[in-house]
C-alpha cells in the first residue's frame, strides 16, 4: 500500500492519557536514577550513561557485542554494501517528500551525500564503482516513488527528525533520528512515525518503531497515533499507539539502562550467539561466535550504519 | 579600574537594573582583557580591523568546549554543509511564515521553505552561494533539513506573533574596544523590548545539561555588551526532547560568562599554554592524531560517538 493511501485512511487510535505519558516517564526516572547511580559510584567517568536505538538492539542481541560495539573504532568500520543501500534508500524517500521522483538515483544519492558532506559513503560508493553502485539502488528509486508520492503536504513530511529523552538531570540520555515524521500537533493531524529499512524485516526493527514512538511521546507529550516500517516492495507494517505499546517499549528502555549501568561498571558480559555474530567486531575472539561463513560480510542494511544523534557533538 | 555600582546591588528586574548591569559587566571585561592581553592584539589606529584574518573571535560554539587545547587550536576546515546550513535557511522560513501571518490559511512550513529557496536574492552571501552551487538534489538535501528543523523550533515554541525570529545573518557581536577581540553569539528569536526586558531563544541540538547555563550566560553577555542593556533572560529550547529552560539573567549569570570569555581569549592568544582535557569528545576532535593524551583516552575504551 502506498504511504499516502495508508495516511489518508488513517484512523487515529484512542488517544494514549496525557498523565499516562506522566507515569511512564516517573517510572523511567526512577530506573534512570538507579542506573545513573550504580555507574557514578564505580565508574563516574562514564555518565551520561547512552542508550540509543543501536545500543538496545545490541543488547537485545548480546551483551558481548554492544560491548565490543561501543569500544570498536567507528572510524575504522567500512561501510558494506547493504549499509550503502540504507544511505540510498533514507536519500531517495527523502528527495521523493521534498522534490519528487529520483530520475538518476546514483547522481542524485551522491549530490545529497555532497551536501551532507557526508565523504566516508561518497568514497564507499567510488570504490564500489558507478555500475555496481547504480546495480545496488537503482531499483529502490522506483520503489520509493511507487509507495511515497502524492502525500498531502498537510502532513508536513520531517526527515531526520530527532527524539531525544533525559533522565537523572542528564545522567541517562536515550536518542534517536526518526527517518520520517508526519502529521503532529502542530499539523492538526495525528502524528505518524515511518521508519525505512532496506534490510529484511527483524523483530529489532519493531522493537526500535515502539521506542520511537515512545521518545515521541515524552517528547510532544502526547503519544503518535501509529509507528510503521516500510520495506522496499513491501506494504507498510503500521502498529497503532497504544499505553501497551509505550508500556513496553518503556520496560525494555528500563532495562537496557540497568544492563547498560553494570556493563560500564565491569560486569562481564554475557555472550548470546545468533546471526549478529557475523558482525559482532569480537567474531573472531569470543567462544560463543557463531559465524555463518556463507553469509555477507558486514552489517545488514541500515541497521548499524546509522550514526546516532549524540548531542554533544551535535552542539 | 572598578565600577561605580555596587556590584550585589544591581537588580536586573528593572530597566535602569539591566543598563547598570551592561556597564558593569563591560568594565569587568574591558578591565580583564587590559590585563591579559597587555600589548597583545590592540586595533592600530587607522587601520579597519579584521578580526578573522588577524584577531580573536571568540564564539558561543566554543564556549562549553572542555578541553583547553582543543578551544585554543580550533579546526580551520570548516565547510558548509546541510547540518551547517538548515538552521539558517529554517530561520529564514519562519520568518516567511511571520511575514504571511494574518492571511486566511496558514502556511505550511515546507510551502515556506520552497518560498525562501526559491527566491534567495536576500539571503547571506555566502550561504546563498553555496546553495547556488549545488544541483537540485544538493538543494533537495537542505530543503528537507530546513524543514525539519523549521517545524521542530514551531512545535517546541508555537507559532506566537510576539516571537521575532532572528534573521541569520545578524548574529549579536561586541568588539572589545581598541582591541582585535570579537565576541560572537547566536540567538534564534527574541521575545520582548528593552524597556520590558528582552527574553532571548536559542535553540539547541544538545540535550538539556548543565552546560546550558554557560551556554546561555555568553548569549546574554554578548547581547548585553552590544545593546547596553542585559535581557531579561536566555531560554534555552531543545527541540528533540521538546523541552524549554529559562535561564535568567543575572549578574552572577553574567560574570561567569565573562570569566569564561577571557579565559577563552587568554587561550586563543597564547594557545602553546593551553593543557589538555581528555574526554569522551577526543574521539572526533581534530587533535586527535597528534594528541597523546586523547589517543590513551580511546584506547582506554572512551568511545565518544555513544
Amino acid at each position: 500500500m502506498q504511504v499516502a493511501s495508508w495516511l489518508s485512511e488513517f484512523e487515529p487510535p484512542l488517544e494514549v492519557p496525557e498523565v499516562f505519558i506522566e507515569q511512564l516517564r516517573e517510572q523511567l526516572e526512577v530506573t534512570a536514577r538507579h542506573a545513573a547511580a550504580i555507574v557514578r559510584s564505580t565508574a563516574p567517568e562514564q555518565l551520561p550513561i547512552r542508550v540509543p536505538k543501536s545500543r538496545l538492539a545490541d543488547l537485545d542481541c548480546c551483551e558481548r557485542k554492544a560491548l565490543a560495539a561501543y569500544q570498536a573504532d567507528h572510524a575504522e568500520q567500512s561501510i558494506t554494501a547493504p549499509m550503502l543501500r540504507g544511505v540510498a534508500l533514507d536519500r531517495f524517500v527523502t528527495y521523493q517528500l521534498v522534490a519528487g521522483r529520483v530520475t538518476e538515483p546514483l547522481q542524485t544519492c551522491l549530490s545529497m551525500l555532497e551536501a551532507e558532506a557526508e565523504d566516508s559513503a561518497i568514497a564507499a560508493f567510488e570504490a564500489l564503482g558507478p555500475e555496481a553502485s547504480a546495480a545496488l539502488i537503482d531499483p529502490l528509486a522506483a520503489q520509493v516513488a511507487d509507495a511515497w508520492s502524492g502525500i498531502d503536504p498537510a502532513w508536513v513530511p520531517r526527515t531526520q527528525s530527532k527524539a531525544a529523552a533525559v533522565f537523572a538531570d542528564g545522567a541517562v540520555v536515550c536518542s534517536g533520528i526518526i527517518d520520517v515524521e508526519l502529521g503532529g500537533p502542530s499539523a492538526g493531524v495525528p502524528g505518524v512515525i515511518v521508519e525505512v529499512k532496506s534490510g529484511k524485516p527483524v523483530a529489532a526493527h519493531q522493537a526500535e518503531a515502539y521506542l520511537y514512538g515512545l521518545l515521541l511521546a515524552l517528547r510532544d507529550g502526547l503519544a503518535p497515533g501509529a509507528v510503521a516500517r516500510w520495506y522496499p516492495g513491501s506494504d507498510l507494517a503500521a502498529v497503532a499507539v497504544s499505553e501497551g505499546l509505550l508500556e513496553s517499549a518503556a520496560t525494555r528502555l528500563e532495562r537496557a539502562m540497568l544492563r547498560w549501568a553494570e556493563l560500564l561498571c565491569g560486569r562481564t558480559p554475557q555472550e548470546s550467539s545468533g546471526p549478529w555474530c557475523g558482525w559482532c567486531p569480537d567474531n573472531e575472539v569470543c567462544p560463543s561466535s557463531r559465524v555463518d561463513p556463507g553469509a555477507p560480510a558486514g552489517a545488514e542494511g541500515d541497521l548499524e550504519f546509522e550514526a546516532e544523534f549524540d548531542p554533544e557533538r551535535d552542539w | 579600574m572598578t565600577s561605580q555600582i555596587e556590584p550585589s546591588k544591581i537588580e536586573p528586574s528593572t530597566r535602569e537594573g539591566r543598563e547598570a548591569l551592561a556597564r558593569q559587566i563591560t568594565e569587568r571585561l574591558c578591565d580583564s582583557v587590559e590585563q591579559l592581553l597587555g600589548e597583545q592584539y590592540r586595533v592600530e589606529p587607522g587601520v579597519r580591523p579584521n578580526y578573522f584574518a588577524d584577531g580573536l573571535v571568540v564564539d558561543a560554539f566554543r564556549v562549553t568546549e572542555r578541553c583547553p587545547r582543543k578551544l585554543a587550536g580550533p579546526s580551520s576546515d570548516y565547510r558548509d554543509s546541510v547540518a551547517m546550513s538548515r538552521r539558517r535557511v529554517g530561520l529564514l522560513a519562519v520568518r516567511e511564515l511571520d511575514n504571511r501571518a494574518g492571511t486566511s490559511q496558514p502556511m505550511l512550513v515546507s510551502t515556506a521553505v520552497q518560498q525562501v529557496m526559491a527566491d534567495p536574492t536576500n539571503w547571506p552571501s555566502s550561504l546563498r552561494d553555496w546553495v547556488d552551487s549545488l544541483d537540485r538534489a544538493g538543494q533537495a538535501a537542505v530543503a528537507a533539513a530546513a524543514i525539519t528543523w523549521a517545524e521542530s523550533a514551531l512545535r517546541l515554541v508555537g507559532r506566537d506573533a510576539r516571537v521575532k525570529w532572528a534573521e541569520p545573518s545578524q548574529k549579536p557581536k561586541w568588539n572589545v574596544p581598541g582591541r582585535l577581540v570579537q565576541l560572537s553569539a547566536s540567538v534564534d528569536a527574541v521575545l520582548g523590548g528593552v524597556s520590558s526586558g528582552e527574553k532571548l531563544l536559542i535553540l539547541s541540538d544538545a540535550v538539556p545539561g548543565p552546560a546550558d547555563r554557560l551556554r546561555a550566560g555568553f548569549t546574554a553577555l554578548v547581547r548585553t555588551l552590544g545593546a547596553r542593556h542585559a535581557p531579561l533572560r536566555v531560554t534555552v529550547g531543545s527541540p528533540a526532547t521538546g523541552l524549554l529552560q529559562p535561564i535568567p539573567v543575572t549578574q552572577e549569570l553574567l560574570e561567569l560568562a565573562a570569566d569564561r570569555a577571557v579565559e577563552m581569549i587568554g587561550l586563543l592568544a597564547n594557545p602553546d599554554s593551553a593543557g589538555t582535557v581528555a574526554g569522551r569528545w577526543c574521539g572526533y576532535c581534530h587533535l586527535l592524531e597528534d594528541c597523546d593524551a586523547g589517543r590513551t583516552q580511546l584506547a582506554a575504551g572512551g568511545s565518544a560517538t555513544m
